[in-house]
């Protein structure tokens, strides 16, 4: 009987309780990276981000060292070569570190699973030579980390200080990140969104509408979607301290059927904005999470 | 009138139906709730995922909780126990007790007189159909008079009555006022107390409980604050000087009052001459001694008194006692002309010691005693001495049966042979030396402890007897009238009694010295001797003073010469024998248990014969130190104790509803019929209004 062999340590889907227990974000990141692009060879996805170096018409005031010469011996123009860091694009995390996020009903919780994710993320970007960056908030903005090509260390460092702080109106934070988000970038919003969607769209329209690309990262815990408890009693509210009492098994079916419909909602109406909605929960493998994600974008650019 | 109720356990149901209101009022969730990030969606699901249930309709609460409570009272018989439901047969006289306190306490100010205003307001408002008993009472109570509405009668039996040294005890007041209830066939009953309610007059363990539907009034003559300081002892030490005695007085003066006092003067008189004199502060509330100086002890005996100060209560500012010269014991030890050179001198020693009594040792050889030694003496020890015969012998006899005390050890020189002579006196005939040595000595093993004579060796760690070792005995056979008071561990006797005449004599079948045995060198020795000693002389501790209300045992006089006989030789030759109070009230004691005689008054008591009127013997009586005390108590809660909680002193109607048992007006008013129709009106009026507020909320 032949077996099959199983797949190499950080190759392609890798637990994210194995992944909890390394601490150390560059590795990690390294891990599920560079195990998802040796897995996806030669894939039509690769370098999806990065937009392609141009030659645009000389303009009295170029610099005259940027001409293109051999493109001037061939066709006698003088065109100005676009050099590809110029193009790289600015890539922000938005990582929303509230308290709800801090909840885990097995093994790694949604933070961890979001930083794992943003440091994913970041590092990918940072091997396309992207200028990346991180913005942390709850009510306000925590920690902001502005988009560089040398910022991936700061990133990871910011990732790896993150305490969980209380939550409080969801569109304010964004407001201002959108404010002070003056280059066009690569906005990837990571939270588990427990605000209504409008206002959720709302929020995150002040972003688009400054230019930036949106990717929305919806996470969640399995026990958040399935509400799979036994025991009833009273449940606390992490982010705000109440308390309701509750019999599960009298109210799981309407949860699951008010969870589904929340999740799509959101990616209906950021669907309808122009931006990319990508549900994710804490059980997947991150890479599953970031092919899931690049193959959106993919058909998404297509689309557009 | 007012509401009672037949089942009133069942009111705990209210309680029981408060539970839950309180319950969901103080209710706090546990604090280890379950986390979960958000419940933004669980509130978003109605019903299955609520939040704490508030009370919404406050109106539809209390109708429900109305009616609930109403049920409670249904079942728990309410009935009205003042309503007049009856005719007017059942109304009509009461039976009025009164207890008026006239204990010690009650002389301070003017409580005495107050209290009688008192009395006199209420007999003029007795009606006639009233029945009225006087009750007085101190630690003692007395019926006045017969119950009777008669206002005259009524003040006579007011005039008998007068003040006591005696201190309070309300118990036996209501008790004997319980026993007037339970021959009174008056169905309204009420006590009326007029007293300073002492503090110290209520015990909590006196349950004494009235019937339910006798109603308490209560007359309070006491004061918030009051002065008052007392001598509430006094310690007499007498020790020789020269050839007469001195006596030391220590007082101990307390002082009860609220207020501290300074520069107290208490001094010591004797026989009505004041000896010395201090000064003295007390703390309220608290006790000081004063130390006198020595001073002679008086021929015959002497009146003592303490006083300290005046106060508003001077009946307890003097402290009486006695002081009289020790009874000395006079012991004759006999022993042959060659006996032992220490053969008495270990006796003679343990007899030296002590002054209580005090006692004279004279020792003597057998062959030099004469008939005054004899007659002179209250003890003889015969010490290892052949029992004489002849009119030694004759002596011997009629010394013991006069009421002497003679002691016979058997040793070497008492020989085995006694003359027939002995046998009258003697508890039993010597035999032959037992010899103990080889066995390392024999002891005392068998001792009867609730004998005089080793009474003070009965309470554990009182002395050892059997610590002494014993290597030789003499065998005793018993007479027949003879007891044995102590045995050996083999068997053998080693001490045993026989009581001829008025006299008592013992047999010690050892040596007292350390010839046969190891006694003389125990500690236990000098107290046994000693022990032997005042049995044999019939000697008594008179007491220095009694408390009033406590009962003196004259017996302890009896035996006593004041004059040319003894009192009991004067009770039996029939001369009238008188005891006269400090107030000079005589009483006559004509039966032998008049001995015991109860003390009333506080001051000096005589006990004399006509014939020697003159002199007499005294005896000091002081009222009690408790009662000086003069701090109220809560009448309420006197009132409460004596009525078992069932009403209060303010409730007045439990006389006219006493002619119906409780049951029987309970299902006359019937009023639990009418608390279920509420109920099922109430529930009725639920039932409409939840039905129009469900629909209201459907809608």
């Amino acid at each position: 009987m032949v077996r099959s062999r199983p797949s190499a340590p950080g190759a392609r889907f890798i637990d994210p309780k194995i992944l909890s227990r390394i601490s150390d974000l560059e590795l990690v990141a390294r891990t599920v990276v560079d195990g998802f692009i040796s897995g996806l060879h030669r894939s039509p996805f690769l370098g999806l981000s990065i937009d392609f170096a141009e030659h645009r018409a000389y303009m009295p005031g170029d610099d005259i060292r940027r001409i293109d010469w051999r493109l001037f011996a061939r066709t006698d123009r003088f065109y100005v070569k676009e050099y590809e860091a110029d193009t790289n694009a600015n890539f922000v995390t938005l990582l929303d570190v509230s308290r709800s996020m801090d909840f885990a009903s097995d093994g790694m919780t949604k933070l961890e699973y979001a930083k794992y994710l943003a440091a994913s993320l970041t590092y990918l970007s940072s091997k396309q030579r992207d200028r990346v960056g991180m913005i942390t908030f709850g009510d306000n903005i925590e920690a902001v980390v502005p988009a560089s090509a040398k910022h991936f260390d700061t990133v990871l460092h910011t990732l790896d200080k993150l305490e969980p702080v209380p939550r409080g109106d969801f569109a304010s934070p964004l407001r201002k990140i959108a404010e002070s988000l003056n280059r066009r970038s690569i906005v990837a919003l990571i939270s588990d969104l427990y605000e209504d969607p409008d206002v959720v769209v709302e929020a995150l329209n002040g972003l688009r509408f400054r230019g930036h690309d949106i990717v929305v990262f919806h996470i969640l815990d399995p026990a958040e979607i399935v509400f799979g408890f036994d025991e009833s009693g009273s449940y606390e509210d992490v982010e705000t301290g109440d308390r309701i009492t509750v019999v599960p098994d009298q109210l799981r079916e309407a949860y699951q059927e008010r969870i589904q419909e929340h999740r799509k909602t959101l990616a209906k109406r950021l669907g309808e904005n122009r931006m990319d909605y990508s549900f994710h929960d804490t059980s997947q493998p991150l890479d599953h999470a970031l092919f899931a994600y690049l193959s959106q974008r993919q058909r998404m650019s297509r689309v557009r | 009138m007012g509401l009672t109720f037949l089942a009133p356990l069942f009111l705990a149901g209210l309680v029981g139906l408060a539970i839950p209101v309180i319950v969901h009022l103080v209710h706090k969730e546990k604090p280890e709730g379950i986390s979960f990030p958000s419940l933004m969606f669980l509130r978003q699901i109605p019903v299955k995922s609520k939040r704490r249930q508030r009370i919404r309709h406050w109106f539809l609460f209390a109708l429900r909780f109305l009616a609930l409570a109403l049920l409670v009272a249904a079942f728990s018989r309410p009935f009205l126990s003042g309503l007049s439901v009856t005719n007017a047969s059942i109304e009509g006289g009461r039976e009025i007790v009164v207890l008026l306190d006239r204990s010690l306490s009650m002389a301070y100010q003017d409580r005495w007189p107050r209290a009688l205003e008192q009395l006199r307001t209420l007999i003029d408002g007795v009606a006639a159909e009233d029945r009225v008993s006087i009750v007085a009472f101190d630690e003692q109570a007395e019926v006045l008079n017969q119950p009777t509405g008669d206002p005259a009668a009524l003040r006579a039996a007011m005039g008998r009555v007068s003040l006591s040294a005696g201190r309070t005890r309300f118990a036996v007041a209501f008790k004997l006022a319980e026993s007037i209830f339970d021959a009174s066939e008056l169905n309204r009953r009420e006590v009326v107390v007029i007293s300073d309610f002492q503090r110290t007059g209520w015990d909590p363990n006196d349950i004494q409980r009235l019937p339910v539907a006798a109603e308490i009034r209560t007359v309070d003559l006491s004061s918030q604050t009051t002065q008052n300081v007392t001598v509430a002892s006094v310690a007499v030490r007498r020790e020789p000087r020269g050839d007469r005695e001195v006596f030391h007085a220590s007082a101990r003066v307390f002082n009860a009052g609220s207020d501290p006092v300074s520069d107290l003067p208490v001094t010591l008189e004797l026989n009505g001459q004041e000896l010395q004199g201090q000064t003295v502060n007390v703390p309220a509330g608290e006790a000081a001694t004063v130390h006198f100086e020595s001073a002679l002890v008086p021929d015959g005996i002497g009146r003592g008194i303490v006083r300290v100060g005046t106060d508003q209560l001077p009946a307890d500012d003097a402290f009486n006692f006695t002081i009289a010269p020790g009874a000395d014991v006079a012991v004759l030890v006999l022993e042959n002309s060659g006996a032992r050179g220490n053969q008495s001198l270990y006796l003679d020693r343990a007899l030296d010691v002590g002054e209580s009594p005090s006692v004279d040792v004279t020792v003597k050889p057998f062959r030099r005693v004469s008939a005054a030694d004899i007659q002179q003496s209250d003890v003889i020890i015969l010490n290892e001495v052949a029992f004489p015969s002849g009119q030694v012998a004759d002596l011997l006899t009629t010394h013991v049966r006069e009421g002497g005390g003679l002691l016979l050890t058997l040793g070497d020189g008492s020989g085995a042979s006694w003359p027939t002579a002995a046998s009258t006196v003697a508890p039993g005939r010597p035999g032959n030396v037992v010899e103990r040595r080889l066995e390392r000595g024999g002891s005392i093993t068998d001792v009867d402890y609730g004998h005089p004579v080793f009474d003070a060796f009965s309470a554990p760690r009182s002395g050892d007897l059997s610590s002494a070792q014993f290597y030789r005995y003499r065998g005793l056979t018993l007479a027949d009238s003879s007891q044995i008071l102590a045995r050996f561990d083999d068997g053998g006797i080693a001490l045993a009694e026989r009581r001829v005449g008025r006299g008592r004599v013992l047999v010690w079948t050892s040596s007292l010295d350390t010839y046969w045995n190891t006694l003389g060198l125990q500690p236990v020795f000098v107290p046994f001797v000693h022990e032997i000693v005042k049995y044999l002389a019939d000697y008594s501790d008179s007491q220095s003073w009694y408390t009033v209300g406590s009962v003196a045992d004259l017996a302890a006089y009896a035996s006593r010469v004041p004059g040319g006989e003894t009192f009991a030789d004067a009770f039996e030759n029939g001369t009238q024998v008188v005891l006269e109070s400090p107030t000079g009230e005589r009483v006559r004691i004509q039966q032998a248990d008049e001995w015991l005689v109860r003390v009333e008054e506080n001051g000096f008591y005589r006990l004399k014969t006509r014939a020697d009127a003159a002199t007499g013997l005294v005896f000091a009586a002081n009222v009690d130190p408790v009662e000086s005390d003069l701090r109220p108590l809560d009448v309420e809660e006197l009132v409460g104790a004596v009525q078992g909680g069932m009403s209060d002193s303010t409730t007045n109607a439990a006389g006219v509803a006493s002619l119906l048992s409780v049951e029987d007006l309970e299902q006359r008013q019937g009023m639990w019929w009418y608390l279920l129709i509420g109920v099922l009106l109430l529930l009725a009026a639920e039932t409409v209004v939840s039905n129009r507020l469900s629909r209201a909320v459907r809608r």
